[in-house]
């Protein structure tokens, strides 16, 4: 199954969701054209981690490619999150901006898939 | 102790303090003995006597089957007449020997910094006819080795027929012998080449002496009389006359390739002129004496033994067996005695040590191309004992090649010989003579006139060989040596562009400003005590960002670690775990590292844990990843790798652990 069609499945059973977000892949856009300031949804496998260990400030960085581009899926205040590892599929949603290296979603709403 | 040894004994606490030293040079060390000092450079010079056998043994060995040569060709052409034309022809080989020792005096005197051919081309006609030179020179040099040991080994079949078989591997263990010899250092081996070169020209006179007193009083007779008479017209006794020979059909050409072929005496007269240096103070006028001396020796061998053959009459045959040399000293010591025995052997020893002069000279020649960047840069680089080792291994293994495809045959390899000497004695000789011109120092009139002799008669001989040979063999060096020359020009031009690219605003680039931004990434696989000294390291850089990178080939480890690092509470060390799903860990840390460095402004520096090991067969229990780590970033700038050792085997691990070391220690125990 591809990763958009995985996607498809999930955002019927989106629990926030009142509409799909974008055409025609169901509510997620591809991270390539994902527009900056705007809430988008999207999806992608995880190819990194990165977590913060006891002392730093609390951040766990997730880097997530749906095959047409790469983001990095920030979430603050948390150093763990059970399910977010390398090699699983993701839907997020959030709000795109840039970052030092590509572009950033901050504290999204997810789901695993 | 010698004093060497001693010498650099006394220098090593000095230089190495505690550090030891790794097992390949230890096995160097008990091989070629201590490492010479460059200061000791100097005091490998070579008085007269042994500079003579280092250098000469090439020439005079030569005369061993020069003789045969000639006879082996115009015994094809003309039959018997063959040796009533040997000994004129060989007088007309010696005049070109000695216009050639005279024009190499001039050479030695005016360039006495070494480098012969090549130097002189170089100095006078530029660097490409340079190469022409060196490299017909550099390919002659090849053949010398394996002509000589083909005929040493040729020379011991003579004397022991059972070993007849196996030529080839005797021939390419002594060019190996040779090898480790002049490994080991000139002075050593000039010492032990010194007797049997001596050794040969005692008995070589003896047989002269002996056999020219036997002709004075007729007591020398043909070696195959009952063959040879049959054959021979009448007054045949009496000699038969220049004139009368070529009336009988002596073909011009044929006397002109048996010419051709017996100018392979006259190779190996520039060895001299190419090690100048190499000679005790004063230098030139050593080396002038030790010239004269070998061509002296030359001559009276190549001339006394072909006027000795017009008595024999030996047959060169076929198979290359017995030699002619050995039939002749069978005729005048009267069978195969201890005498003929002698000469067997020194005949032998001269032609496989013969091989040394090549020694001696290939890889300072190949050094001077390298140091005009023409050669790989290797051939410049003095080894262990202060000689060229590359030079000397490339010389060994190309010869070794040659001697393998000719099957040692000295008779197929006789038509490559010779061609390229004489390409560069023209050379030279020409170079030599627009020195003159241009120079016009005291005498100069004397030596445009000898030079001037000189060019012109390689010249003919060149053109002699290359038409009487071509057929035969010739063409093979008249073909390799303008390709190799084109590759050198090529090997040039990438020198040169390196260069160029390396020297360009080198001072500018030093100065400019550095990148904006320093990562330092340090490579985990697991939390172990290896990655624990590149962590301490990484902790005492002051980097914008420093983080852990692991490939996550195992999910298990990749948990594992990612449990023991929220344990750690280093609080600017972040980990991040890269997806490596095709396990090729070398390529996510490069990516990883690309992605950083992509946007120009960021200088990247990765820390490679790497285990060090005890024993060599340590490292063979486990995968070079760190190595492969570290070829894998090179490939990418402003990838700056560090490489972090951990010595294995010398601390005992730790019996308690401490609260952060729990799950470490769980694992251990």
């Amino acid at each position: 199954m591809s990763i958009f069609a995985r996607a498809k499945a999930a955002t019927g059973v989106w629990p926030d969701s009142t509409a799909p977000i974008g055409e025609p892949t169901f509510g997620c856009v591809e991270i390539a054209d994902a527009p900056m300031r705007e809430l988008v949804r999207v999806t992608g496998k995880i190819r990194a981690i990165r977590m913060q260990p006891q002392a730093g400030v609390p951040t766990l960085h997730a880097r997530i490619d749906d095959g047409t581009g790469e983001l990095t899926v920030v979430f603050l205040g948390r150093r763990q999150i059970p399910g977010i590892e390398v090699g699983r599929v993701v839907v997020a949603e959030g709000v795109v901006s840039e970052a030092r290296i590509g572009r950033q979603m901050l504290n999204p709403v997810y789901r695993l898939l | 102790m010698t004093a060497t040894e001693s010498l650099a004994q006394d220098a090593a606490p000095a230089v190495k303090p505690q550090l030891a030293e790794p097992l390949n040079y230890r096995m160097k060390r008990r091989i070629l003995g201590p490492a010479l000092t460059t200061d000791q450079l100097e005091h490998e010079r070579l008085g007269i006597p042994t500079a003579v056998a280092v250098f000469s043994s090439d020439c005079i060995s030569s005369s061993a089957y020069a003789t045969e040569e000639i006879l082996l060709v115009l015994i094809k052409s003309v039959g018997l007449f063959a040796f009533s034309l040997l000994v004129p022809i060989s007088i007309a080989i010696l005049v070109v020997l000695f216009f050639l020792i005279m024009s190499y005096r001039e050479t030695i005197k005016e360039y006495p910094t070494a480098g012969g051919a090549y130097m002189v081309t170089r100095d006078n006609f530029g660097l490409l006819p340079a190469q022409v030179a060196g490299v017909s020179l550099l390919t002659d040099y090849i053949l010398t080795v394996s002509v000589s040991v083909a005929a040493g080994s040729a020379a011991l079949v003579s004397l022991v027929p059972r070993l007849g078989p196996y030529t080839v591997p005797l021939s390419v263990a002594f060019i190996a012998l040779i090898a480790a010899g002049n490994l080991k250092g000139v002075k050593e081996s000039g010492v032990a080449f010194a007797i049997p070169t001596y050794f040969f020209i005692g008995i070589g006179l003896l047989v002269i002496g002996l056999g020219l007193w036997k002709m004075s009083n007729g007591s020398l007779h043909y070696l195959y009389p009952g063959v040879q008479h049959g054959v021979w017209p009448k007054g045949v006794e009496h000699g038969i006359g220049l004139k009368n020979a070529l009336f009988y059909g002596a073909g011009l050409y044929g006397i002109l390739h048996a010419f051709a072929s017996g100018g392979a005496a006259v190779t190996g007269v520039e060895a001299i002129s190419n090690g100048v240096t190499a000679f005790r103070k004063p230098e030139w006028k050593n080396a002038r004496k030790a010239l004269m001396i070998m061509g002296v020796t030359l001559g009276t061998l190549f001339l006394g033994l072909s006027i000795l053959a017009t008595r024999v009459h030996p047959v060169p045959f076929k198979e290359g067996t017995p030699t002619v040399i050995s039939q002749i000293g069978q005729s005048v010591f009267g069978g195969r005695n201890l005498l003929y025995g002698a000469l067997q052997i020194g005949t032998f020893l001269i032609l496989v040590l013969a091989a040394n002069t090549s020694f001696a000279d290939f890889p300072r020649l190949a050094s001077f191309h390298a140091g005009d960047n023409f050669m790989p840069k290797q051939l410049t680089k003095r080894g262990h004992r202060l000689v060229f080792s590359n030079g000397i291994l490339a010389l060994a293994v190309a010869s070794s090649i040659l001697v393998v495809a000719t099957g040692a045959k000295v008779d197929t390899l006789i038509p490559l010989y010779a061609i390229g000497v004489f390409t560069s004695f023209t050379l030279s000789q020409c170079g030599m003579a627009k020195h003159h011109l241009t120079r016009k120092e005291k005498g100069w009139q004397f030596g445009i006139v000898v030079n001037g002799i000189g060019a012109f008669l390689s010249f003919v001989v060149l053109l002699v060989i290359a038409v009487t040979k071509f057929v035969h063999g010739a063409w093979v060096i008249m073909l390799l040596v303008p390709i190799l020359v084109a590759l050198l020009v090529r090997l040039n031009r990438q020198y040169e562009s390196e260069a160029v690219e390396l020297e360009h605003e080198a001072r500018a680039a030093a100065a400019a400003p550095v990148l904006r931004r320093h990562v330092v990434l340090v490579t985990v696989d697991h939390l172990d005590n290896s990655a624990a000294r590149a962590i301490q390291y990484a902790r005492t850089l002051a980097p914008d960002d420093l983080r852990a990178i692991h490939a996550a080939v195992d999910a298990d480890v990749s948990k594992r670690l990612a449990t023991d690092w929220t344990r750690l509470g280093l609080s600017r060390l972040p980990l991040e775990i890269v997806e490596c799903a095709d396990r090729r860990v070398e390529r996510t840390i490069a990516e990883a590292v690309f992605r950083e460095v992509q946007a120009g402004e960021t200088e990247v520096t990765v820390l490679v844990p790497q285990r060090q090991y005890r024993r060599a067969w340590h490292a063979l229990l486990h995968d070079n990843t760190s190595k492969r780590i570290t070829e894998a970033l090179a490939t990418i700038e402003h990838a700056n790798v560090t490489i972090v050792p951990y010595h294995l085997g010398t601390k005992r691990p730790r019996t308690v652990p401490t609260p952060d070391d729990a799950s470490l220690s769980e694992r251990i125990h």
